[in-house]
């Protein structure tokens, strides 16, 4: 039915007679369908007023005003019933007059009224609606992370780390197509040795990671998660303990491991932070880290193209650098694959060229400059331009360019 | 008899060790025909990769692997999660770049393009009186003929403008050439991003594109990208009219060869670009179906 705020028509007083003390049962039949098509919240509280049908019968029977026993005898009230009880309990006069009194009385006597709307407070409107509202819900979530590793080092470890998960999972047996299954989590495989051999690769693992280690971080932590709602990070915990005995180069992660076992209800915050501590490349630097490796691991064929498309995969996943397919094609070995990843890009800018060329650069008689040098860069390199620019000013002339009055003369 | 073979035996010998003595110079060495080319072996890494010009074209303009197929990554679209490899003939995907056709077909796409409806009116069309203006002497100006002369204010235009078909020929191998000459431009730039079929994003909203171009680096700053359908698809369409600042959306059928050499990028569906090489290849395959 139509609910509508009108605050008061003659037709409600009409009815109100009606229905009231007065039982005058004239009403025409126009008035009395338009009675009946609304219903209004004035018309519910005067019909409050009256005594249920089931009390009059009781007080029939009793034959008293007051009779004994429950006031509603066929069961409580319902749910709707109490909401509206409460909601009659406290009217809207009196609520409002509860709030003014709480309300602190301002002081009215250092009150100005504003002239401009600068500073005021901005109430309605729908600026910044979607920024709130439909934003965060929203998020777009890509496979390649969003921020690209730069660090040709840092690179080149992710390459690594890809060739070796990928030949992992062939030796576990797995289908190479689930290589980015899981979110990458911490690197395990800075300790297993890989080199080319007939097969494709030779890994070597050792005791900190093993191949069990690698697979399983390789595969999607699905039961994890299932078993982290129900009780409390439990599993969570323990792979976080495992990753750090894990870590060889982290001197302190027995503290850390004993630290995380003596809390079970860390949470998970707390558990990444304990991962950022075990960092190995808080010690260890990526370059320090490429160096120690042999280099024998770039001679790693990716013939066969189920290998390459993991690793390729992989190392997308890792280090957000798209590989185009003009350089997939031609990568043999891992080294090819390398050499195209850690390539800086075009410089854009011809500034940007010439700056990386050492031979220009260490020339006594040559500077390089992004900008076209005027005589009033040369000025300011000897300390003139500021007492010739004073000068100009004082004499209204123009300091630079012309004036547009000098064009205006010629028109 | 024995005697008289043995020394010529041993004088046979003596002129071999001379002349392999006379081969041991290195020039004679270097200029002695090869019977085998040494395989092209691996060097060990330069610590510094050059900065300098990198000419890959020419590596792998002479490398066998891309004779006949070249390898195409296949990528779930808004995600940009790589699914597969496929193979795409070189002839499609890895031609050398022609300026000079892709400049021909750019001119041709342009001449048709042309509306071609500027129109003037010539003396004999301005509407008027064919009335002589004034006498032909005695008044001390000009002599004149009509008021639509076009020497006159509100006159004629004598060569003024009429429409007219613009359009030019190009042969129709050459601009199918063109066609696989972009694209393998794009394929060689590491430019040409081949999209599962399906591609669709989730909601029709231009923050919700801008988000997805944003993250892979496709938008303005990236030199905004061109997004290559099958067909209409509903969402990405209406986005992208909210998101024109970061590249736009077209489908196959609206495409042609400068919208491909445009924009910094090119993403497609893996439906249109069979439909782009299935249509633009009449140079390699024969109208006449061969008769085996």
């Amino acid at each position: 039915m139509r609910r509508i705020t009108i605050p008061g028509r003659s037709i409600d007083l009409l009815r109100a007679r009606a229905t009231g003390q007065t039982p005058s049962p004239y009403l025409c039949s126009v008035c009395k369908h338009h009675a009946t098509s609304f219903s209004t919240t004035r018309i519910r509280a005067a019909r409050n007023s009256k005594v249920p049908l089931t009390e009059k019968i009781r007080r029939r029977i009793w034959g008293t005003d007051r009779p004994p026993g429950l006031e509603d005898p066929y069961g409580g009230k319902s749910v709707f019933e109490n909401t509206r009880g409460r909601a009659e309990v406290e009217e809207p006069e009196e609520r409002e007059g509860r709030l003014e009194a709480a309300k602190p009385t301002p002081d009215l006597s250092t009150y100005e009224p504003a002239s401009t709307w600068d500073g005021l407070e901005k109430v309605g409107g729908y600026e910044g609606w979607w920024e709130e509202n439909w934003d965060p819900y929203h998020q777009f979530d890509g496979f390649l992370p969003k921020e690209v590793v730069k660090d040709s080092d840092e690179i080149t470890a992710a390459l690594r780390r890809a060739v070796v998960e990928v030949f992992a999972l062939q030796w576990a047996g797995l289908p190479l197509r689930d290589i980015s299954a899981a979110a990458p989590g911490d690197d395990l495989t800075l300790e297993v040795q890989i080199s080319p051999s007939a097969a494709g690769a030779a890994l070597e693992f050792s005791q900190e990671a093993s191949l069990e280690d690698i697979v399983q971080s390789l595969t999607p932590a699905v039961e994890d998660e299932t078993t982290v709602k129900g009780n409390q990070t439990e599993s969570e915990e323990d792979v976080a303990a495992d990753r750090s005995t894990i870590d060889p180069l982290h001197p302190s992660s027995e503290v850390d491991e004993t630290a995380a076992k003596e809390n079970p209800t860390e949470s998970e915050e707390d558990v990444a932070a304990d991962r950022s501590t075990v960092d190995p490349l808080s010690q260890m630097t990526y370059d320090e880290l490429v160096a120690s490796w042999d280099p024998a691991w770039l001679q790693i064929s990716l013939e066969n193209p189920e290998v390459k498309f993991a690793v390729m995969k992989r190392t997308m996943q890792l280090t957000g650098l798209r590989i185009p397919d003009a350089a997939i094609m031609p990568a043999k070995t891992v080294k090819a694959l390398l050499a195209h990843l850690i390539k800086p890009p075009k410089p854009r800018k011809l500034v940007e060229a010439l700056e990386q060329k050492e031979e220009l650069m260490n020339l006594p008689n040559v500077s390089i400059y992004a900008k076209r040098i005027t005589p009033i860069d040369k000025h300011k390199r000897v300390g003139r331009w500021k007492v010739i620019e004073k000068e100009l000013m004082e004499r209204g002339l123009p300091v630079t360019g012309h004036e547009k009055e000098d064009h205006a003369q010629w028109r | 008899m024995a005697s008289k073979g043995l020394q010529s035996f041993s004088r046979s010998l003596k002129t071999l060790r001379a002349f392999t003595s006379s081969s041991k110079d290195p020039l004679t060495q270097c200029l002695a025909p090869r019977l085998s080319r040494s395989m092209a072996t691996e060097t060990s890494m330069p610590s510094q990769i050059s900065r300098e010009y990198d000419p890959t074209f020419f590596q792998t303009a002479t490398d066998p692997a891309f004779e006949l197929q070249v390898l195409t990554t296949i990528y779930k679209f808004p995600t940009m999660e790589p699914l597969r490899f496929e193979s795409y003939a070189s002839k499609h995907l890895h031609l050398p770049l022609r300026r000079d056709i892709l400049h021909r077909a750019v001119i041709f796409e342009g001449d048709f393009t042309r509306q071609g409806t500027a129109s003037t009116k010539t003396r004999w069309e301005v509407h008027g009186s064919h009335r002589k203006i004034r006498p032909q002497k005695g008044m001390g100006s000009a002599r004149l003929g009509t008021k639509q002369s076009p020497m006159l204010k509100g006159g004629g235009k004598s060569f003024g403008p009429h429409p007219r078909d613009f359009a030019t020929a190009l042969p129709k191998k050459m601009y199918d050439l063109a066609w696989r000459t972009a694209l393998s431009w794009r394929y060689r730039r590491g430019e040409l991003i081949v999209c599962e079929d399906g591609m669709d994003i989730e909601h029709p909203y231009g923050r919700f594109v801008k988000q997805i171009f944003d993250h892979n680096h496709w938008g303005k700053a990236d030199g905004r990208s061109l997004v290559i359908t099958g067909d209409f698809k509903e969402n990405l369409h209406t986005a992208m009219q909210e998101a024109g600042e970061d590249g736009r959306v077209q489908t196959v059928r609206e495409v042609d060869v400068k919208d491909l050499l445009e924009l910094g990028r090119v993403i497609i569906e893996k439906r249109a670009l069979d439909e782009i090489l299935a249509e633009h290849q009449s140079d390699l395959v024969s109208k006449v179906r061969s008769a085996v």
